[in-house]
């Protein structure tokens, strides 16, 4: 239970740090950027949620092939957004 | 107090409505043609399944070749009476050492307990063919003081759904996983049972006929000498009534009395209203006992040596054969999830644990569903793994699809299940066969025929050939080579399951995996492909032999105080 708080916790402190950042850079971030921004984050708990369900499950191995395939995913989209949406 | 069933409908409706709450809530998520698509989270886990429509049989089967199998030759029979195999399994090495994991000390006393209800009192559900224990065609049992109903259950104004609804929330309360309801298709019950207990050998099972049995003038049928005992004891208050059983038991001879009498001491000690209520007991007492409660009563009538009703309900005859009324046209067939965690120690004593607490279970529920039907005033046969073949019998009753692995698959649970049947003549409502894609999965997985640790199982597509005679031909399905099956559990000392626990079809509940069922659900087989290799990379099935079952958080956690 603890583990899903926390993985909330930190996708809200994520994107609250990310609405800093673009203000205090004043940054020009439209509508369907943060659009993207919320589903890379939603994304990137999902992929958590299931390395975390994978382990609960005791299958390490399938957290870590799991992971790694969904997880590529996610940098891949978090790269993107720091090239062409998070960057002064 | 004798009760007469008056339940109205809007009563029954009510229960109804009771029924479908606490029954697993199937969807229907669409049609093709006459075939439904149904989704239910508690019955089918996250599958979506297609049912078969009426003209599509769930098991194509060669009527030319086909004849119902002889249980005589099911490899747990063989082992009793096949020296040539008996043989070969006496010279199988044993592949473990005591003391190894999953064969400690803690291990075999669980596997040995977890057995205890399925082999007591001679139930055997696990192998042989005659009922007994809890399997007994007619256990008896003292009935629990209470209020007792006369006859038959009047279901008269109920739908057959209705009816199957209630049996199967008695069958899900008295402990089945899942539960299906299937026509009886004599194609299933073996044609023999193989009487290892009694010493019999091969004896026949038979179907037969109901009829009426005329009696000679001036004698009354058991019942009726029960039912006009009864009336005239219906006149008497509860204290008259007492002291009469009293004075019957304390001058007759116990031999005579029936099965499950209750002591005399025992007899005293109860209210004198309790036996009031209870006077349809004697609409079921032994010629004997009824006799003398006739006497006692100033009747004069004789009492039939024969039973009018008696080949309506299921015996053995003298010879030992099994009679199966020809009026018993259901089979509701149960399942019984095995422990996960269990089977993940598979091939060892510990992994058995969880195969023999299933046929504890299948004891248990079976026994009780049948004792509740029989209190319904139908006649019912518990049986485990004897009587008739049971996955035919699940298939049809749409509990899952035959995997390559020879046993049944099942939407919720995979091959983890056990199975159990309870054959009557009340009549219900069936269901349909499903398919949810397991036929074309197992054409591309085969990961339970590549760990098979005997290479028992068959890589090649279905067939009709039999590989031994403990198979039956004519029936279109992947069958094991049981002996090579049975000289891998000899091995084991215990039983093997390793191609329940390699299943991708066997895995733990929870949304995890509801992804790949809906994939599987799309039967392509390129994504199949992808799927048995992401299984196989996530390393399910093959994981570190350290099995995590002692350290489970369902149990305490004793390996913090060192094993
Ligand atoms: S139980 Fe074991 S030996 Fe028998 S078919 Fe399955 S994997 Fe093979
Ligand atoms: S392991 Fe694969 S081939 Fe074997 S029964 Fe399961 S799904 Fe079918």
């Amino acid at each position: 239970m603890l583990i899903h708080l926390l993985i909330g916790a930190l996708a809200t402190a994520g994107l609250v740090l990310l609405i800093e950042y673009a203000r205090k850079n004043q940054l020009r971030v439209k509508w369907w950027h943060w659009l993207l921004t919320v589903a890379g984050i939603l994304y990137t708990v999902f992929v958590l949620e299931l390395i975390v369900g994978f382990l609960g499950e005791d299958a390490p191995q399938a957290a870590l092939v799991m992971g790694t395939i969904t997880g590529f995913v996610a940098v891949v989209w978090g790269v993107l957004l720091r090239r062409f949406v998070f960057t002064r | 107090m004798s009760v007469k069933p008056n339940l109205n409908r809007r009563d029954f409706l009510k229960l109804g409505g009771l029924a479908a709450v606490a029954l697993p809530t199937i969807t229907k998520v669409g049609t093709v043609g006459e075939e439904l698509l149904l989704e239910s989270p508690e019955a089918y886990g996250g599958f979506v399944v297609r049912t078969l429509a009426d003209d599509d049989p769930a098991i194509k089967v060669d009527e030319d070749i086909y004849e119902r199998f002889d249980s005589t030759n099911v490899i747990f029979s063989r082992i009793m009476w096949d020296e040539e195999y008996i043989e070969k399994v006496n010279s199988t090495e044993k592949v473990f050492n005591v003391g190894d994991s999953g064969y400690t000390h803690i291990d075999a006393a669980l596997s040995d307990a977890a057995v205890f209800c399925g082999t007591y009192d001679g139930t055997n559900s696990p192998m042989t063919g005659s009922h007994a224990g809890l399997l007994g065609l007619n256990p008896s049992a003292m009935s629990k003081p209470g209020i007792s109903f006369d006859g038959r259950w009047d279901h008269s104004r109920f739908s057959p759904e209705e009816v199957a609804a209630v049996v199967k929330k008695a069958a899900l309360f008295l402990g089945a996983s899942l539960v299906g309801i299937a026509p009886m298709n004599e194609r299933w019950i073996y044609s023999h049972y193989y009487d290892a207990i009694g010493g019999g050998g091969q004896v026949p099972i038979e179907f037969t006929e109901v009829e009426e049995v005329e009696l000679p003038e001036g004698q009354l049928s058991p019942q009726d000498a029960g039912e006009l005992i009864k009336t005239e004891m219906e006149k008497m208050d509860g204290d008259q009534i007492k002291a009469m059983i009293i004075d019957v038991l304390e001058n007759t001879d116990p031999a005579q009395m029936p099965a499950g009498a209750p002591p005399v001491g025992m007899v005293k000690m109860l209210p004198a209203s309790q036996f009031k209520e209870n006077l349809s007991m004697f609409t079921s007492m032994p010629t004997p006992v009824l006799s003398i409660f006739a006497d006692k009563l100033g009747f004069d009538f004789e009492i039939a040596n024969v039973d009018p009703g008696e080949s309506a309900r299921p015996r053995y005859l003298e010879d030992g054969t099994l009679a199966i009324p020809e009026t018993m046209k259901t089979v509701i067939v149960l399942a019984f999830e095995m422990d996960y965690d269990s089977i993940e120690a598979a091939p060892t004593v510990l992994g058995d644990a969880g195969t023999m607490d299933g046929y504890s279970k299948m004891a248990i529920t079976a026994g009780s569903l049948a004792q509740f039907i029989r209190g319904l005033g139908y006649n019912a046969i518990p049986c485990g793994n004897n009587t008739g073949i049971s996955v035919p019998q699940a298939i049809e009753a749409g509990l899952g699809e035959g995997g390559r692995n020879g046993i049944l698959i099942t939407p919720k649970y995979g091959p983890r299940v056990r199975l159990a049947k309870v054959i009557t003549d009340l009549p219900m409502a069936y269901d349909k066969p499903i398919r949810f894609g397991v036929e074309e999965f197992c054409e591309v997985c085969k990961k339970c025929a590549t760990h098979c640790p005997t290479q028992a199982i068959s890589y090649g597509p279905k067939t009709m050939e039999p590989t031994t005679i403990s198979t039956n031909p004519g029936v279109l399905k992947w069958s094991v080579n049981a002996e090579d099956c049975y000289l891998g559990w000899t091995a084991n000392a215990s039983g093997c399951g390793m191609c329940i626990r390699v299943c991708p079809f066997n895995k733990p509940e929870g949304w995890l995996h509801e992804a790949t069922r809906i994939m599987i659900g799309a039967q392509s087989g390129a994504l199949d492909q992808i799927l048995v290799k992401l299984d196989d990379a996530s390393g399910y099935g093959t994981k570190d032999p350290k099995f995590k079952f002692w350290e489970s958080d369902n149990f305490i956690h004793i390996k913090d105080i060192s094993l």
